[in-house]
């Protein structure tokens, strides 16, 4: 059973003064506890009351979900507050409100094939992308290399002309 | 074990199935003609004949209340499936009677959610 204290009051054999009550007036406040959480009038007081159970663990589940709605609901407010206020005091923030939701259910085998497949894509993309750097990064090492020792072979050759030249005087 | 199914005493007497059993409904309508959980309780030897005949309440409104009396008075107080026992005193323990009892007290249980069990077994020992 839900320990809540609308269900704790519910279920106690006192009233609201915690007056002790007859099982007959226990029953009539039972009968509004159980109408509140969806039993029908007549299942209560003629059906098969082992039932009574499913209907409160459904409420409890049904408490649990809207619990987690609530804290789902929370959570992007807290985001979109954290993006506003970044974004109100620093002109360079890279902060970003999410795209879509967030994912709530378990991605199925086809989901997580291709999550797979994206992730290989972007590993092999970024592999590429080192690569270029690497490449360009050394390809401008080397360029530079090339200028100085053309720079340098200038300098030795003007330097062996200077010492070659015959001083005049 | 969860509880599923309501107990009932099912019989067949005078060409007719009966299917005894209590609700809701039936807890208050005793409750409002006075005989109350505690009240019954103390009610050892009338609380019986008292319970058989609500318990008609629920599938038989309308059965009288001296046919009620004959069929309380013919049947055994023992279920046909079950072993008599006896109680401290070595006297056979009046089955029906148990049986009646823990209908009622299953109704309550189930209303107010004391009926839920947890899984730990326990034993008595002397």
């Amino acid at each position: 059973m839900e320990s809540d204290e609308i269900t704790a009051q519910a279920l106690s054999d006192k009233d609201e003064f915690g007056k002790k009550l007859s099982f007959g007036d226990m029953l009539d406040k039972l009968c509004v506890y159980y109408m509140s959480i969806g039993v029908p009038y007549e299942e209560f007081w003629y059906g098969d009351y082992t039932k009574l159970k499913y209907y409160v663990r459904l409420h409890n589940l049904n408490v649990e979900r809207q619990n987690e709605q609530l804290w789902l609901q929370g959570m992007y407010f807290y985001e979109a507050l954290s993006v506003a206020l970044s974004k109100s005091f620093n002109k360079h923030s890279n902060a970003k409100y999410p795209d879509k939701p967030h994912r709530l259910t378990p991605l199925t085998d086809e989901e997580k094939e291709l999550e797979k497949k994206k992730k290989i894509e972007e590993f092999r993309a970024a592999l590429d992308e080192m690569g270029r750097r690497f490449e360009a990064k050394h390809k401008r090492e080397r360029e530079l290399a090339l200028k100085k020792q053309q720079q340098d072979g200038e300098n030795i050759g003007s330097t062996e002309s200077n010492i070659s030249r015959p001083a005049n005087g | 074990m969860e509880r599923n199914e309501k107990t009932r005493i099912e019989f067949d007497a005078n060409g007719k199935h009966y299917t005894l059993e209590f609700n809701a409904s039936v807890m208050k309508k005793m409750d409002r003609d006075g005989y109350g959980i505690e009240k019954l309780q103390g009610m050892v030897f009338t609380a019986p004949e008292i319970l058989f005949r609500y318990a008609f309440l629920a599938n038989h409104p309308t059965e009288s209340r001296s046919t009620i009396t004959a069929l309380f008075k013919s049947l055994k107080r023992s279920a046909e499936d079950m072993s008599i026992e006896y109680d401290d005193e070595g006297r056979p323990v009046d089955a029906l009677m148990q049986t009646l009892g823990d209908m009622l007290a299953e109704v309550a249980e189930e209303l107010t959610g004391r009926g839920e069990q947890g899984n730990v077994s326990w034993k008595v020992t002397k």
